[in-house]
């Protein structure tokens, strides 16, 4: 519980701030500064030499660098470059850490901008092999269904692949005995539609007959006559309802 | 005379006692102490220096957007530029950044005349900076103007076809039209992506050339500071400082464009 008697407590920086700070202003000296404005200058020199170099090496040996050198080359050595000018000329090195965390969070979002922008612009040709099918209701196959690597490559919609998958695993017959079961579970007092936009979207509320150009829609049970009114020319707005 | 009008206003009749202007000055009322505001100032210029690396770093990504998709164009683009004004400029900027942090050292040491001569030699790098890149560069690409002194002119001697202001500058037939987008009329161009190439590189070297205009006038402002009433000392130098980290940041920006736009082939 003892205090140096030379730490007089002070009101002004009960915290003892003012040490902390205190190293704030470091002097450089000259020749580290000479130094450093060498190492940079002899480093542009090394960037003209390898895009000379690189140059040199595809006209001598008739062959062509990947294109990925020259700028791997030429970013490598202006890193470099931007590290020693940050850490000497900025003083980085001698400053307040918290000036380096914000320079780095800065290259942290500038890396994040160039990673989806690479991800991006390399992954553009997959598109393709999707954009060249066709859309269909429930998929055209052409992917591994299942999980795990024995998953079976199949060219068909799911729903048809596993449907046929079954018969020919238990016949037709126990098929359609284990349906009956199955279907009555969960759909026994609906006779099974085939489900379009106009079933699925719950229609009150959206502009009207925004679906019905296309395919007009039996009003849902249960609630049949209150959004669907005939309309004032006398033409009902729906196909009549099969009851 | 309250603090604050000795903060805004030095030369006053205080500045005939002849104390030095870092000597004088008084840190805002509200930091503890000068370290602390020191500190904040650098702070906060750090975070402005963030977002000035995220305004460079949209142009770096459109870059490599561009350069990605139409390399081709990209390295045909570089071609018409020649590397050495670019590694001359590089040269300027990186000696430029040492005197600048060899005038903050100085101001730091009380030798003022070193850092007004410093400073003042960072002034004048700036501007050949400027002067290479709009005499050599922007000006014939943009309009086939070259200056008589262009040793890239000899090589178009046939094609000159006019003179003005005495035959300082030099007009070559067919030279110029290398603008960016549907500016472009440069009528000898064989890749159909090169007013693209045009854009990124007067968008990219154009922002530098504003940011090396703000710089230069930030350290002419310093510059006028020391020289009026020694602004700068070892115990305040925060606007010189900041000053210099501005400039360096322009040097860092240059670091990067040099290679990416002067050394693609």
């Amino acid at each position: 519980m003892s205090t140096p008697a030379t730490e007089v407590f002070n009101e002004l920086d009960p915290h003892g701030m003012g040490s902390y700070t205190k190293h704030s202003h470091h002097i450089v000296s000259g020749m580290t500064l000479k130094l450093i404005l060498a190492i940079l200058l002899a480093f542009t020199a090394l960037t003209v030499g390898a895009a000379q170099a690189e140059k040199w090496v595809e006209a001598s040996f008739a062959l062509e660098l990947p294109r990925w050198v020259n700028v791997v080359v030429a970013m490598s050595i202006a890193t470099v470059k931007a590290t020693l000018v940050l850490m000497f000329f900025m003083l980085l090195r001698y400053s307040n850490p918290i000036n380096t965390i914000v320079f780095l969070f800065c290259l942290l979002a500038f890396g994040l901008f160039l990673f989806f922008t690479l991800l991006d612009l390399s992954t553009r040709g997959e598109i393709n092999e999707i954009k060249a099918k066709q859309v269909e209701a429930g998929g055209i196959g052409g992917i591994h269904y299942g999980w795990g690597k024995n998953a079976p490559l199949v060219d068909k919609a799911p729903v048809v692949y596993w449907r046929e998958r079954m018969i020919a695993e238990i016949g037709p017959e126990e098929y359609e005995r284990r349906k009956a079961i199955l279907v009555h579970g969960h759909e026994a007092h609906h006779e099974p539609t085939n489900s379009t936009g106009n079933l699925s979207i719950n229609r009150p509320g959206l502009t009207a007959g925004l679906f019905d150009a296309s395919a007009p829609a039996a009003p849902a049970h249960g609630h049949e006559g209150s959004e669907h009114a005939p309309k004032q020319d006398g033409k009902t707005e729906h196909a009549p309802a099969a009851h | 005379m309250t603090t604050l009008d000795t903060r805004s206003n030095p030369i006053g009749a205080d500045v005939q006692s002849g104390e030095p202007g870092w000597k004088r000055y008084v840190p805002g009322h509200h930091w503890r102490t000068a370290d602390e505001e020191f500190d904040a100032c650098t702070l906060g210029f750090w975070l402005f220096l963030a977002t000035e690396v995220l305004l460079f770093a949209g142009l770096f990504c459109g870059y490599t957007i561009m350069r990605y998709k139409h390399p081709e164009a990209f390295v045909n683009g570089s071609s018409y530029l020649d590397w050495r004004w670019g590694a001359l400029n590089t040269v300027v900027l990186l000696i430029s950044s040492y005197t600048m942090a060899a005038a903050i050292r100085a101001f730091q040491l009380d030798r003022q005349k070193a850092g007004r001569l410093l400073l003042a030699i960072t002034f004048i790098c700036g501007l050949g900076f400027l002067v290479i890149k709009f005499t050599f560069e922007y000006t014939p690409k943009l309009s086939g103007w070259f200056i008589a002194i262009d040793p890239a002119l000899h090589h178009y001697a046939s094609l000159v076809d006019g003179e003005a202001l005495g035959g300082l500058f030099k007009h070559v037939a067919g030279y110029g039209g290398k603008a960016p987008g549907q500016f472009f009329s440069y009528a000898f161009s064989s890749d159909p992506w090169e007013p693209l190439w045009w854009s990124i590189y007067y968008c990219a070297t154009g922002i530098h050339a504003l940011h090396v205009i703000i710089g230069m006038t930030l350290i002419a402002w310093c510059y006028r500071r020391a020289v009026l009433y020694n602004a700068y000392g070892p115990s305040h130098y925060t606007m010189v400082e900041n000053t210099g980290l501005y400039w360096h940041l322009v040097d860092l920006i240059w670091i990067f464009l040099f290679p990416l736009l002067y050394l693609i082939h």
